[in-house]
């Protein structure tokens, strides 16, 4: 084998750096040589596909939800082939999903934005499923008897559906205001659009209430950090987006943020 | 009429209502681009990315600009085709075609910013002449003699070329002359300098044998980018770039992505302006930039802000001073809101100027009725009777858009009449392809039920040209449809001997259609076309003020207009009408000349075809088309004839009934 040490070590940091190097950018070695090249890479923890050099794909899968997982976020199904290096086909690739779910550290989950994959602690189980539709179905009943009675709904017995799953009845209380206006301008901050829709941030705030997330929004605005502005894209607004957006005076979604720099 | 009616600004306004603090580090920042360029040596061209909603005054900042800078900044005003790319030809049409306007001087109506340009850059090469005085520049070069003036124009030149090396000599000559030259000459001159094809008498004038060659066309903006910049800098604005976007199809947005950057990095002393609705460009366009592409096209981004309560209050207030008091009594401010009203509006968190006038009208009407207080079902319309309103003022102005193109003495551009059958397919489901090789000669491959067809848009004003398509459409015709599409109006006339050869042929090919567009057929189009680039930039607005949805536009068009009955439409699909619809063509007429006849009865055909023309518009045609009337003998033709009707001595109205 031609390389040396210094040489591997540096085509070592470029496939960790990048997920994957094709075999033919990596050496120029003959066929014959190829061997030796592929068992020290293995020995330094790399594999070899059909035209690459790189992380297995396990380590890759559990590095990237890791990483989404630090932003409290999940890593998406759709498009995962173009976000890891070195994939050679989708069957490879649910092959290597699978595997990790079934090996526990990863685990398959829903999320608004769709299938995607996120550590197997973040996933809820099947009884806080059953205990969430119990209460998605409890608050929907007494939010359409609260409509027709036209009075608002006992707080008490609220509470009590949400202490059925565990969650904490403290979200009724009044919020950290100031906490929850430091959280938006963060999500804005970190967004590299131009302007920020309002559902994405709305969903990126949950389990914050939406008047909450509202209230925060009309503050920011009014102290000169965000300028609202109203809903311009080429089609209409989905509804469930929508739903997540304040209104102007006449009904228009209120669909974007933008940063205004101090 | 109502002081809160005027919701759709009009770029080339003179006399608007303009609350000057609002955004005005738009337009401050366009103005600087613009100061830096005429005040420095070393030229580069600025870009500038303008974004806001709909409604929020992005065109009013053209109108605003056009005002304030006066001379000191020819304008510009592009607007995508649905149906097809920008390229760099394009530009130059459009800009050239752009000089031709008038300024806002105050000095003279009949200054071009074409005149400021060569007067500013004739006052940079020549001593003692000051740029600030174009125009003086101009008349001094005008009294002299002829020789006099070429030696002036000689001298400019050379100097021009000392000092810029990668002028084109050859158009910078031709364009320095154009103010000098005679009405028909300078047609021909500036047809010739905008890239477009002059017919065969207009290459004669100005001593061409053809239109531009591809590669001139950069340099020719390259020189024109410099000559403008000594006086009146080029302000290129690129208006509604919402309508790049095609679902699924991302090649218009990188096409334009290219054209700008190219623009930016080898056209010197263009201020470059791009405005979008903002959620489109954040979310659809920019998204699809790479680094290189948003470092010019993202250079600088600014954003419309919504008026704040000190601005939406100086708005009213400048909306009402207009108010005649006689016909429409009015109040003090806060009219035409109740107090609690105005309060509500004044601490509105999100209001564009166009809500905010949404908002007086409903005032004035009767009381603010904010969404939350309406009852469910209260929708204010249902939006079919406005559409029907606005589709009628987007067809008056394709018919204006066809007098003006005939008043200068051209007929329609070919690339305006592909973009509108285009968006006329497109609205149909139909699947269409641009054809990639530059020399093809066909515009659209139709991919519909009834097989593959050619589209070939003839607008060429040159026999040669015209020969070369019909070629090539015959060769066609052998082994698919072929639909072969020109304005009824450019009729070739009897010398044009060739190309009838080959028209004849294409009709009687198996499978090739010759349709002529009438002026009824085209405008149709066309208002198709920019009614729906209003409904995608959500200016088609319904009685409420609100803007009505594309989808909703869409299925209005097909239902109502029966746009898949449109007889190019329907010929494109392969479905060719025999039995023309009201006011279409016949879709095959035996020749594109008109038959010999007495004047009389030709001028009655020329005018129920024009609907109105003056008396020299109709001898034109008449000639065109190979007659020889004159004004006269068509004026007594027509004054006795029935279903005529005049309007003054020139202008003739066709009242219906037989030519």
């Amino acid at each position: 084998m031609s390389m040396d040490a210094e040489q591997l070590e540096a085509l070592g940091a470029a496939i960790r750096e990048a997920g994957a190097v094709k075999v033919a950018e990596a050496a120029k070695e003959t066929d014959a040589e190829l061997p030796a090249l592929t068992e020290e890479l293995a020995r330094r923890g790399f594999e070899r596909s059909e035209k690459h050099f790189r992380v297995p794909l396990g380590e890759q899968l559990r590095a990237r939800v890791a990483a989404e997982a630090a932003a409290e976020a999940a890593l998406p199904l759709k498009g995962l082939r173009k976000r890891l290096g070195g994939v050679e086909s989708a069957d490879e690739l649910s092959f290597a999903v699978e595997q990790a779910c079934e090996a526990g550290p990863l685990a398959r989950v829903t999320t608004s934005a769709g299938a995607a994959l996120a550590q197997a602690e973040a996933a809820l189980d099947e009884a806080e499923m059953a205990a969430l539709g119990a209460l998605a179905e409890g608050l929907r009943k007494l939010l359409a008897r609260a409509k027709r009675g036209g009075a608002p709904l006992h707080r008490p017995e609220v509470d009590a559906l949400f202490a059925g799953v565990g969650l904490d009845a403290g979200h009724y209380a009044p919020l950290d205001e100031a906490a929850l206006r430091e959280a938006l301008l963060a999500e804005v901050d970190a967004s590299r659009q131009l302007l920020v829709p309002v559902p994405a941030l709305v969903r990126a705030l949950a389990p914050a209430p939406l008047a909450a997330t509202h209230a925060a929004l009309e503050a920011a605005a009014a102290e000169g950090a965000l300028e609202l502005r109203p809903a311009s894209s080429v089609a209409a607004v989905p509804d469930e987006d929508a739903r997540l957006c304040p209104r102007t005076a006449d009904g228009v979604p209120i669909h974007y943020v933008r940063r205004l720099k101090p | 009429m109502s002081p809160f009616s005027h919701e759709h600004a009009d770029p080339w306004a003179a006399d608007f209502v303009d609350v000057p603090s609002l955004n005005r580090e738009v337009s401050d920042a366009i103005a600087d681009a613009v100061t830096e360029i005429r005040d420095r040596d070393q030229l580069h061209s600025h870009s500038i990315l303008v974004l806001g909603p709909a409604g929020a005054g992005k065109t009013h900042l053209f109108a605003r600009l056009r005002r304030q800078l006066g001379p000191r900044a020819a304008f510009v005003l592009l607007r995508p085709e649905l149906g097809a790319d920008a390229t760099a030809r394009h530009v130059l049409s459009h800009l050239v075609r752009a000089l031709r306007r008038t300024t806002l001087t105050g000095l003279s109506d009949t200054q071009t910013q074409l005149d400021i340009v060569v007067g500013s850059a004739f006052a940079a090469v020549r001593e003692g002449a000051s740029r600030n005085y174009p125009h003086l520049v101009l008349e001094e070069l005008a009294s002299l003699d002829e020789d006099a003036r070429e030696e002036a124009i000689e001298d400019a030149v050379e100097a021009l070329e000392e000092r810029f090396e990668d002028l084109d000599a050859d158009w910078l000559e031709t364009f320095l002359r154009a103010p000098f030259m005679k009405k028909a000459t300078r047609r021909a001159a500036l047809t010739w300098l905008s890239g477009l094809e002059p017919n065969e008498r207009a290459l004669r004038r100005i001593g061409y044998s053809a239109a531009m060659a591809d590669e001139a066309i950069l340099p020719a903006l390259r020189t024109l980018g410099v000559l403008a910049s000594f006086g009146a800098p080029i302000v290129l604005v690129f208006d509604q770039l919402e309508n790049l976007v095609e679902p699924g199809d991302d090649a218009r947005i990188l096409a334009h992505a290219n054209l700008l950057a190219e623009l930016h990095d080898t056209v010197r002393g263009l201020v470059l302006v791009q405005m979008a609705l903002d959620g489109v460009w954040s979310e659809s366009v920019s998204p699809l930039l790479n680094e290189a592409a948003r470092s010019r096209l993202e250079k600088t981004v600014l954003f419309t802000r919504m008026p704040d309560a000190a601005q939406r209050e100086a708005l009213v207030k400048a909306w009402t001073a207009g108010v005649d008091d006689e016909a429409e009594p009015s109040g003090d401010f806060p009219w035409p809101f109740q107090p609690a009203d105005w309060e509500r509006i004044a601490g509105a968190t999100v209001m564009t100027p166009r809500m905010l006038m949404k908002a007086c009208r409903d005032a004035l009407a009767g009381g603010v009725v904010l969404a939350a207080e309406r009852g469910e079902g209260e929708e204010a319309d249902d939006g079919g009777d406005r559409l029907e309103e606005l589709w009628e003022a987007q067809l008056a102005q394709a018919r204006a858009e066809l007098d003006r193109a005939w008043k200068e003495h051209e007929g329609l551009g070919g690339t305006r009449l592909t973009g509108a059958l285009m968006a006329a397919l497109r609205l149909e489901g139909v699947k269409l392809q641009q054809p990639k090789a530059k020399k093809a000669k066909y515009q659209l491959r139709v991919l519909a039920p009834a097989g593959e067809r050619l589209v070939y848009v003839m607008q060429q004003p040159h026999p040669r040209s015209v020969g070369a398509v019909l070629k090539d459409a015959v060769a066609n015709a052998e082994s698919r449809g072929v639909l072969v599409l020109r304005e009824q109006a450019m009729a070739f006339p009897p010398r044009w001997k060739k190309a009838t050869e080959h028209l004849e042929r294409l009709q009687g090919a198996a499978r090739g259609v010759w349709m002529p567009l009438d002026r009824q057929a085209l405008a149709r189009l066309l208002a198709a076309h920019d009614f729906l680039a209003a409904a995608r930039s959500q200016d088609l607005t319904g009685e409420d003020g609100a803007p009505l949805p594309e989808a909703r536009v869409q299925a209005w068009m097909r239902e109502r207009l029966e746009v898949g009955g449109w007889p190019a439409v329907a010929a494109a699909r392969g479905e060719r009408k025999g039995d023309a619809d009201e006011g279409a063509v016949s879709a095959a007429p035996a020749s594109p000349t008109p038959a010999p006849a007495k004047a009389g009865g030709q001028a009655q055909a020329v005018l129920a075809q024009l609907g109105v023309a003056s008396i020299d518009r109709i001898v034109r045609e008449l000639r065109q088309a190979g007659g020889a009337a004159g004004r006269r003998e068509v004026r007594e033709a027509l004054e006795g004839a029935a279903g005529v009707t005049f309007f003054g001595r020139e202008i003739a109205y066709w009242r219906g009934g037989e030519a």
